[in-house]
């Protein structure tokens, strides 16, 4: 008991004192997993210690007063009042029988209006969404009878709700969420965040989607560190900026957004540099292009596993996700023209990485059609064509006019290839000249030959994904 | 009462000590027998086609018997004059707030004017009542009314004797959302009812409350939105709807008392369900938290049930206010009354008073006796016994609105004694709440 003591003092000189906390018996029960009642004595012991052995006279404290009010025509009500310190005898004089009379809260700063004591322990009873159970627990009326439903009843009763709408989309993004880890979603949720021409576009179709997917990510992350203490030290500790934002985490769809906005702010981070990473790439494109490959890579492995299992399981589930993506990608494509440098950020990272690779697509293409997998062709045909758009920076080699080879790094020539509309002069020659040389020529060529040829098939692919439709 | 005074006042202070084990009171709420009799208020089919002729129809006819039957016990003189003019009970109609207004005595067939002993002004329509008088020679037209009566109230099955008091809050107006919210007193309701706050004895009393009656209006009026229907769909689109916030913290409240006590919510006006009476209950969908307690339960309005063998009806308080506006009476205690004198829960339905036209049934009518009948939603807390003519004793309770009062109501169900409970804080002015008090 001693060390309890001294414990529960400290605390509150700490609470109170120090950080300047409005400390009610219930936030005191709560944080010490004490009975309410104790909490109250605890109270009571704090503020006697400060005033006599610290000669602190500076704690404001408010007392809860309950007592029978005399006979007003004939009927007497039952008051209950919290009252500053220096009301209680006053109010009490009102009463004809008093009932209750303890510590409420205790705090430095005075309490002016009802609604600093109703914030006080707000957060003590309010843990994230939900609502402390603990409140029960150190209760002084136990009621057998209210036993919470199971969580796993609970769980199924909030995924029915929440899941009708979104579990489609909900299913595309986050199996690649396993996947990839979260590789796919930071550039996505980058994108959302930064580019504002694509937000009309992106939103309706993928709230769902996205809003499940925080909401996975809000669980995963959150049900680790739940280590009640220090959730509690936590709240307690900043507890008067997190008022208002936990008054809204309380469940439902709302949850979603208000943990949205919280994780937004926790992960910009990451995600910006890897922002910067990219927007650097129209400078020193040599550089990030050794460097892209790699990221690259490792998705598009993963990115096929992906396809090929999915495909053989539901082919009509996948073949939806894959016309909305095919949707939100043609609306990318037109808004980073005008964009260009701001928003291909995310998608080069994905779409780009098949390039490297792209005569094993190309052979799987040809070999295929009668096979099976329409969506493996239209998937590369698409990859394909935003790749065109987005080739740049490469560095060709080809013949000039005297027949002499010539290695040069043509970043503009690329970048103007990726909008066919508006061809800045310089471009045009080199596309002439890579088309004729390309069959003649060598190791370089790869390359070169894969954008002139990815638009040809670009539209064949697409006609036939009609077609198979 | 709740309280002895002499028993529970003893140990008033022991929390102002340092703490000790002994204060850790721990005190079981005893489940009681319980029995939800709102069954008829629930409307099965939707047909909205129908007139409203039928109820009134059906409500004469099943009501026709019981006031000849109360009628036989008048003097003789009206059973004969009921017969000589083949007078069938019929409905009477009046308006608010003018000398002029006239009541007409109506059946299936014809209406009449009356004139004489009926009281204009504390009649409203939709009230089986039978007369007695003349429509005089002279006075073609008219019906001198010279005595009348109403249905006979039923027989009561006699109360439980109870061992132990047992009470139950009644509740109404939380209104949350709206400009006069009080969270803090909801809030020290709320841990008053499940003994957070108090003496040790006090928190013993709070475990004798065994039911927790919502009567409706728990949102705010301010939190229909009624701007968002006339806006077109695309700007309201991403706004949320003003409910939200609000049925959160009216969750979170619900899940704090349910998890102590049982706890039944009634629909009232302002509630998100459907506005004619029977109001259906709200959906537990609302209540994401405190619908995760089997304690928590969503009822209809009116709501009738047993709750330890005492029966218990109310209504979240339109037909009262209803009532209240075409009449001129005044007190909700005194309407009541006149409710169970008139044997109809709402008689101005489906007058003035929106209602579900209902067909071949009138479940509005008091077939069977309460012990409490209540109001939510009042201006102010009022109390009084009715007594009926076969000695029915029926506790008659007008529910403040909290967001005013800041009040509830609680029933003794061994007593049928009742007494308000409030909660405040005094901080802005110190002196204000006390000062009449003291005076009384």
């Amino acid at each position: 008991m001693g060390t309890i003591d001294e414990m529960y003092l400290e605390n509150l000189d700490e609470w109170v004192n120090d950080e300047n906390q409005i400390v009610t018996f219930k936030k005191l029960s709560l944080a010490l997993k004490v009975h309410v009642n104790k909490a109250k004595q605890m109270l009571y012991s704090f503020v006697q210690h400060q005033r006599n052995n610290k000669d602190n006279d500076h704690l404001f404290v408010t007392y809860f007063v309950a007592g029978l009010s005399h006979p007003v025509v004939g009927v007497k009500s039952l008051k209950c009042m919290v009252v500053p310190e220096e009301n209680i005898e006053a109010f009490k004089s009102t009463l004809s029988v008093v009932t209750s009379s303890h510590i409420y809260s205790v705090g430095r700063s005075k309490v002016k209006d009802d609604n600093k004591l109703y914030l006080a322990d707000y957060d003590s009873i309010h843990t994230d969404s939900t609502t402390n159970t603990d409140i029960f627990k150190f209760s002084s009326i136990k009621y057998p009878k209210a036993k919470l439903r199971s969580d796993a009843e609970v769980e199924s009763q909030k995924r029915y709700r929440t899941e009708p709408t979104t579990s489609k989309q909900v299913n595309g993004t986050s199996k690649q969420n396993g996947e990839n880890g979260h590789i796919s979603q930071k550039p996505k949720q980058n994108g959302e965040n930064s580019n504002v021409s694509q937000k009309p576009a992106e939103k309706p179709q993928k709230k769902g989607g996205i809003a499940g997917m925080f909401a996975n990510q809000a669980k995963k992350t959150k049900s680790p560190e739940k280590d009640p203490k220090e959730v509690k030290e936590e709240h307690s500790k900043d507890s008067k900026m997190n008022t208002k934002e936990s008054s809204n985490n309380k469940g439902g769809v709302m949850a979603f957004f208000s943990k949205q906005t919280a994780k937004a702010n926790e992960k910009p981070s990451e995600p910006v540099k890897k922002d910067k990473l990219v927007k650097s790439e129209p400078e020193d494109k040599q550089e990030t292009i050794k460097k892209e490959p790699s990221p690259a890579k490792r998705q598009v492995p993963d990115k096929g596993k992906g396809k090929r299992s999915k495909s053989g399981q539901d082919s009509d589930d996948d073949s939806q996700k894959k016309r909305r993506r095919i949707k939100a990608v043609l609306i990318d494509s037109s808004s980073e023209e005008e964009m260009d440098y701001e928003s291909p950020i995310p998608s080069p990272v994905r779409e780009q990485s098949p390039a490297p690779e792209s005569p094993v697509p190309k052979e799987l293409e040809k070999e295929s059609p009668e096979k099976d997998s329409p969506e493996k062709t239209t998937s590369t045909n698409i990859g394909e064509r935003k790749r065109k758009r987005r080739r740049k920076l490469v560095p060709k080699t080809f013949m000039d006019d005297e027949g002499y080879m010539v290695t040069e790094k043509v970043w503009e020539s690329e970048s103007t290839d990726a909008s066919e509309t508006e061809p800045p002069p310089p471009k045009k020659p080199q596309e002439k000249l890579t088309k004729q040389q390309s069959p003649q020529k060598k190791k370089a060529s790869p390359k070169k030959k894969s954008p002139p040829s990815a638009g040809s098939r670009k539209q064949a692919a697409l006609t036939n994904f009609f077609k198979k439709k | 009462m709740l309280f002895n005074p002499e028993k529970d006042t003893k140990n008033v202070g022991k929390l102002l000590t340092e703490p000790t084990e002994s204060s850790d009171a721990d005190y079981v709420r005893t489940d009681c027998k319980y029995e939800d009799l709102s069954e008829r208020f629930r409307v099965k089919s939707k047909n909205f086609t129908r007139q409203y002729a039928h109820l009134y129809a059906e409500r004469l006819w099943s009501m026709r018997d019981k006031v000849v039957d109360a009628a036989k016990t008048k003097p003789s003189i009206l059973k004969e004059l009921s017969e000589e003019h083949n007078l069938m009970p019929q409905p009477i109609k009046s308006k608010y707030t003018d000398g002029n207004d006239k009541l007409i005595l109506e059946d299936e067939l014809q209406r009449i004017l009356l004139i004489g002993k009926l009281n204009i002004q504390t009649s409203v329509t939709g009230v089986i009542v039978a007369l007695y008088g003349v429509e005089p020679d002279d006075n073609r037209g008219k019906f001198h009314v010279e005595d009348f009566c109403y249905q006979q109230l039923p027989e009561q099955i006699p109360r439980p004797m109870l061992e132990h008091d047992r009470f139950i809050a009644l509740i109404s107006g939380l209104e949350i959302g709206g400009k006069d919210e009080k969270s803090f007193p909801i809030q020290l309701m709320v841990d008053m009812v499940t003994g957070q706050v108090g003496d040790i004895d006090q928190q013993k009393s709070s475990s004798s409350i065994v039911r927790v009656i919502v009567a409706g209006n728990s949102l705010s009026e301010d939190t229909q939105d009624k701007e968002s229907l006339q806006k077109a769909k695309y700007l309201t689109k991403k706004s949320e709807a003003a409910s939200v916030e609000a049925v959160k913290t009216l969750d979170d409240v619900f899940f704090q008392l349910s998890g102590s006590v049982d706890v039944d919510v009634m629909a009232g006006e302002y509630d998100p369900t459907n506005f004619t009476i029977p109001q259906q209950p709200l959906h537990k969908c609302m209540f994401a938290q405190a619908s995760r307690f089997p304690t928590f339960k969503t009822v209809t309005n009116p709501y009738d049930c047993h709750v330890e063998g005492v029966r218990v009806l109310g209504t979240s308080g339109q037909p009262v206010i209803n009532i209240m506006r075409y009449s001129e009476l005044e007190d909700p205690v005194d309407i009541l009354d006149k409710c169970i004198t008139w044997g109809h829960i709402a008689p101005t339905a489906p007058d003035s008073l929106g209602c579900y036209p209902f067909y071949k049934e009138d479940p509005f009518i008091i077939t069977k006796c309460p012990h409490i009948f209540f109001c939510g939603n009042q201006s102010s807390f009022g109390s009084k016994i009715h007594k009926g003519p076969n000695g029915q004793e029926i506790l008659l309770v007008s529910v403040p609105k909290f967001c005013q009062t800041a009040t509830c109501v609680l029933v003794n169900l061994k007593t049928l004694d009742c007494h308000p409970m409030e909660f405040n804080s005094q901080f802005s002015q110190p002196m204000e709440t006390e000062s009449p008090e003291v005076d009384k």
